[in-house]
């Protein structure tokens, strides 16, 4: 199956809520098949039979976690909720360190657990890693050269040799840039073998039938514990629950505004279909996917901000250059509470979020560079 | 008002100093671009903080507005100014005709219609019949100057005040704009040797360069001055900070003064693990 | 999670040999080709006055690298002088009291797009203008002093500025700053005139505020209150437990129409009727004006002064490094929204020029009619024959040039989020240095994402066959 195929089969449901699709055909002049349909549609329920556990952990940082295997990857693929403690996004731990202590037959590149195809795929974590291996290659040989540079310069060399010389040493490190890329493939297969070397902490990882022991976790952000609890059920704690282990029950408004207001940001995007990822890597609030992380890239990074304040030119200049860098779309996302600090506090404490996040109102504006010599006609 | 300097002598010897500001006046020569411009030079307020404590510029303060200035002109100075003018403008006149006519006879050496045995009668006649008085009469090019007569002989209300008041009212107008302690960061690195420019563009107050800006590229981008023993630093800023820094290919720098040495602290933060 | 290897979220940071994509600030000034470029062109140069500037003797190549391109700057801003010939040049002499410039025999190619003539054919310039036009050394700006009561004085004393005098007649930074992106604006070879100067001819998007009768502000708040009650009589039902006990959801879809209706959104407007709409609305809001600074043309040979018709852009000039100033806030900027007037280029329905005239205003007519009129009224019988033989193949010829290439849904979704609707220019000063941001309206709220994978193959499907 082709890596296309494998995605949409695999991450087929956008929330972890899924909808009735497979009541039976309905066929018009039979009237069995009535019965049979409205049997199964009685039967049959949006809601999770089982309903995915949550465990909080730490005293002054709250943790909040999943961490049974087949839920952490059930909340991944049914929207890409969480982060895998000790991966880049997905939580990969486990298979890599399979894969790296040789505890399983299949290869990385299988595990899928299909026919293998002519691409050479890597997890995340293997592409960084060799990114990093390249640039500092890439760095020694620049540094190399410069050090001839400054050789020359040394014995006294004239202007126009330096100007030669430098010409020549652009050129090569254009071939050598080139040559990285095209080194990919090969490089990848070599790290496999290599890191087939177990190390003596290693067996701490094993339990006594020499199996991984799961130490990754899952872990969710606020904001995706609140929606998958409040928004959708699927979390074994309810709202109220997940509030009063998040703040003490004297919390004051001051305090809750920050959370409740990306919480607003972060319901509002998912509800018009968005995937709201951390945006963090870009020093922003969320990041916005179309369908998910593997199909394409967040075109968009939204930093949320309340409707009356007015920053530092400084800040939104730099998250704009940074966001303008990778190529994203930067969104300013104001928010603003339409009732009163006391009846939001007291929304809160008795439990009504529903109307304490229907009194709120988002609205955005688009924060983009403008070259004047490129809008001429 | 922006400080402004239109004297290319002291833009000179400004940038001698590592001051560079920026010039933000047409290019006449090169008109529709923005890329190269021209006098005026525009200062930081920290520039001219900088040259008053250290001796380097006379501050003259004037009360009057502009156009107060004008009008108050009388007759009498006026009358004089303008001729001033105009004698500069007839000098200008004069070396211009100067350098055509030997330009022109330049040209003729050169096509070998005079040479140097050539008499003054005949160069007379030559150049009647060429017109060529008149030509050059009629490409006489007035220029507007940079510097102004009219401001230089202003009597300065700021005759009467110290150098320490001058500092004093100085400093208010710095601290409206922003916090003290930056100027201390600029001072810091100025005497370091780095050429500071505003960093608006790369996310940060300064730009500072290890030279003049001509020869290298800017390597750190300064941040406004922080209380760091009691100010927090917002993460996210941070990291979109650092980020930005990478992006750039400049050191994210943040300073502060630290308040009982008075000594002034930098830091730099960078993306761990770019290689 | 799988990745093809080419593309990814680090994209420019893992490069340090490549260019940056943009033609961006960092570039070195190499003022050498200029210099040189300078030098050949200049009449003459003006003798140089001062010490003789150090010359390194050329064994430390940094210090002769650092000599020739500061000799390379300073040679070219030296030669390059603001100059005029006495045979053409035109005098601006400046008016205190008026803050303005007057031209007494005003001539150039400049006067197709600055200033105003008056009555008598003397040309006046806004002092802004007055600064540029010096500055480049099109026009020479004097002071004429009145002669008082000394009446023997035939003539009046008259005294060429300088750059400086000028400079120091600006009555605040603001208004030095915005001269500033004015200038720079103008160098690109855009127009541009302040958004509180109206032309002769005044054109809008919208037609004329008509008086409101006390029925219609009765029936305004009325509407404007239900829309605030249909708000609140909104139903938390999906988010209470008994929701998936009683309800079926067959689609993904269906459970997104549940959730996306608890926060609610700042509606924009994205059309014609829309935003005609919100401008009958804000007659009715006290909203507190941030005034813009600038309204801008792209550079076109044919602006006409007296009716330039709308403009392509609004410029608001802010100075990041003056406490009185700050950047805006969000009400702020919905305040400036609401009072843009311009070619709203996200407007679908408009394609060209000429659906600008039809859909601009010119005190309530619309400006097609408007200009037909007038330029009728100029004309002959014969002419105007001619004219409306002209104009109807005109139209003829826009009804066919209408076929615009239609993209598909998800594609203009794709637009729409990214560019937003309406939209202005921040022009940020930084003690010398400009930046220019756009900011736009955006509505992520009217939009839905949420894949579904037959209706999207079949729409796409649907439009591959165009």
């Amino acid at each position: 199956m082709s890596k296309g195929r494998v995605n949409q089969k695999r991450y087929k449901y956008p929330l972890p809520i899924h909808p009735v699709d497979d009541l039976p055909e309905l066929i018009l002049h039979n009237p069995l098949s009535w019965l049979y349909w409205a049997y199964r549609y009685y039967k049959s329920t949006n809601a999770l039979n089982d309903k995915v556990h949550v465990d909080f952990i730490g005293d002054t940082t709250l943790h909040i976690t999943v961490q049974d295997d087949k839920q952490m990857l059930y909340l991944w693929n049914n929207g890409f909720f969480g982060t895998g403690q000790f991966s880049r996004s997905e939580p990969t731990w486990k298979a890599r360190t399979e894969a790296r202590l040789g505890l399983n037959d299949t290869p990385l590149h299988n595990r899928g657990g299909t026919k293998s195809n002519t691409e050479t795929e890597m997890t995340l974590e293997k592409v960084t890693q060799q990114r990093r291996l390249q640039r500092l290659e890439f760095k020694k040989e620049r540094a190399k050269l410069e050090r001839e540079l400054l050789e020359l310069r040394k014995k006294g060399g004239h202007i126009d040799e330096e100007n030669i010389l430098l010409e020549k040493q652009r050129e090569s490190l254009r071939k050598f840039k080139l040559k990285q890329t095209e080194d990919v493939g090969i490089v990848a297969q070599q790290q496999d073998i290599s890191e087939s070397n177990l190390r003596d902490e290693d067996n701490n990882l094993l339990d006594e039938n020499g199996d991984l022991l799961p130490l990754e976790s899952l872990e969710l952000m606020p904001v995706e514990a609140m929606f998958l609890t409040f928004a959708l059920p699927v979390l074994d704690i309810s709202p109220a629950c997940l509030a009063g282990k998040l703040f003490q029950f004297d919390a004051k408004y001051k305090d809750i505004h920050s959370f409740v207001r990306s919480y607003v940001i972060y319901h509002h995007y998912r509800s018009h279909g968005w995937c709201v990822r951390s945006g963090i890597k870009f020093g922003c609030d969320y990041l916005l996917y179309k369908r998910g992380p593997p199909f394409q890239h967040a075109e968009f990074c939204v930093m949320g901000l309340d409707h009356d304040v007015s920053k530092d030119y400084t800040w939104y200049s730099s998250i704009a250059r940074v966001v303008g860098g990778a190529k994203k779309t930067f969104v300013l996302c104001y928010v603003e509470r339409l009732i009163s600090e006391q009846e939001a506090i007291a929304l809160w404490k008795s439990n009504n979020f529903t109307k304490l996040f229907n009194s709120f109102q988002v609205g955005e504006v688009l924060y983009k560079r403008w070259v004047p010599g490129r809008n001429r006609d | 008002m922006p400080p402004l300097v239109f004297d290319i002598d002291h833009i000179k010897l400004l940038r001698k100093w590592g001051i560079c500001g920026v010039l933000s006046g047409t290019l006449p020569t090169a008109a529709q671009q923005n890329v190269f411009l021209s006098v005026p030079l525009r200062l930081m307020l920290e520039d001219v903080l900088w040259l008053h404590l250290n001796n380097l510029a006379d501050v003259k303060l004037i009360r009057q507005e502009g156009h107060e200035i004008m009008e108050g002109i009388t007759l009498e100075r006026g009358a004089k100014l303008s001729k001033i003018v105009n004698d500069r403008l007839n000098k200008s006149f004069e070396y211009q005709r100067k350098f055509k006519k030997d330009e022109h006879i330049a040209k003729l050496k050169k096509i070998g219609r005079i040479n140097d045995k050539t008499t003054a009668e005949e160069l007379q006649r030559l150049d009647k019949s060429s017109n060529n008085d008149q030509l050059i009469e009629s490409s006489l090019f007035i220029d507007i100057a940079n510097t102004s007569m009219i401001l230089r002989d202003i009597r300065s209300d700021s005759d009467s005040l110290s150098r320490d008041d001058i500092s004093n009212l100085l400093f208010k107008q710095y601290r409206q704009a922003g916090k003290m302690q930056t100027y201390f960061l600029y001072k810091a690195l100025r005497d370091q040797g780095y050429v500071l420019s505003p960093g608006g563009r790369f996310g940060g107050k300064f730009i500072a360069y290890p030279g003049d800006p001509l020869r290298f590229h800017s390597h750190l981008t300064i941040q406004d001055a922080i209380d760091y023993h009691n100010e927090p630093i917002d993460l996210i800023s941070m990291i979109s900070g650092a980020r930005l820094g990478t992006t750039v290919k400049k050191l994210w720098v943040i300073g502060g003064v630290a308040e009982e040495t008075k000594e002034t602290h930098f830091f730099s933060i960078e993306w761990a693990g770019f290689g | 999670m799988q990745f093809a290897g080419k593309k990814t979220d680090q994209v420019t940071t893992s490069n340090p040999g490549f260019e940056e994509e943009e033609e961006e600030e960092e570039l070195q000034q190499d003022w050498s080709q200029l210099a040189s470029l300078v030098s050949k062109n200049a009449a003459l140069s003006l003798p140089k006055r001062g010490e003789k500037d150090y010359e390194p003797d050329g064994t430390n190549l940094q210090d002769l690298l650092l000599y020739n391109a500061s000799k390379a700057m300073f040679d070219t801003i030296s030669d390059s002088i603001r100059d005029t010939t006495v045979k053409s040049e035109v005098r601006g002499y400046y008016v205190p009291h008026k803050h303005q410039a007057v031209l007494l025999k005003p001539k150039g190619s400049f006067m197709q797009t600055m200033g105003r003539a008056d009555s008598t054919g003397e040309l006046w310039l806004d002092f802004h203008e007055f600064v540029y036009l010096a500055e480049r050394g099109t026009i020479l700006p004097y002071y004429r002093l009145e002669a008082g009561s000394n009446k023997s004085s035939k003539h009046e004393t008259e005294i060429l500025l300088s750059m400086e005098d000028l400079y120091s007649l600006f009555s605040s930074q603001q208004e030095m700053d915005q001269y500033f992106v004015f200038a720079h604006l103008k160098r690109l070879g855009f127009i541009l005139k302040p958004s509180n100067q109206e032309a002769a001819v005044k054109t809008s998007f919208f037609p004329l505020k008509k008086q409101r009768s006390n029925l219609q502000a009765i029936t305004w708040r009325l509407l404007s209150l239900f829309k605030i009650q249909e708000l609140s009589l909104f139903s938390g039902f999906f988010y209470s437990k008994w929701n998936f006990f009683f309800r079926k959801y067959t689609t993904s879809p269906q459970l997104y129409q549940g959730l996306n209706r608890l926060v609610r959104s700042v509606a924009v407007p994205k059309n014609k009727k829309e935003l005609l709409d919100a401008q009958s609305d804000r007659e009715f809001q006290k909203v507190k004006d941030i005034p813009l600074t600038f309204k801008v043309w792209k550079p076109h040979s044919n602006f006409k002064k007296r009716d330039p018709g709308l403009p392509d852009f609004q410029v608001f000039v802010y100075n990041k490094n003056d406490d009185l100033q700050h950047f805006p806030t969000y009400k702020e900027l919905r305040s400036m929204f609401s009072s843009l007037d311009y070619k709203f280029e996200f407007l679908s329905e408009i394609e060209d020029d000429d659906d600008w005239e039809t859909n601009s205003y010119v005190e309530d007519i619309p400006r097609k009619e408007y200009i037909h009129k007038r330029s009728a009224k100029s004309q002959t019988e014969k002419s105007e024959s001619s004219m409306k033989a002209s104009f109807q193949k005109k139209t003829a010829q826009s009804s066919t040039k209408k076929k615009r290439k239609a993209y598909p849904p998800h594609i203009q979704q794709n637009r729409r989020l990214k560019t937003g609707y309406r939209s202005f220019i921040i022009a940020i000063m930084d003690n010398g240095l400009i930046s220019f941001v756009k900011m736009s309206e955006a509505d992520f709220g009217s939009e839905s994402v949420w894949y579904t994978p037959n209706t999207q193959k079949k729409v796409d499907q649907r439009w591959k066959k165009h």
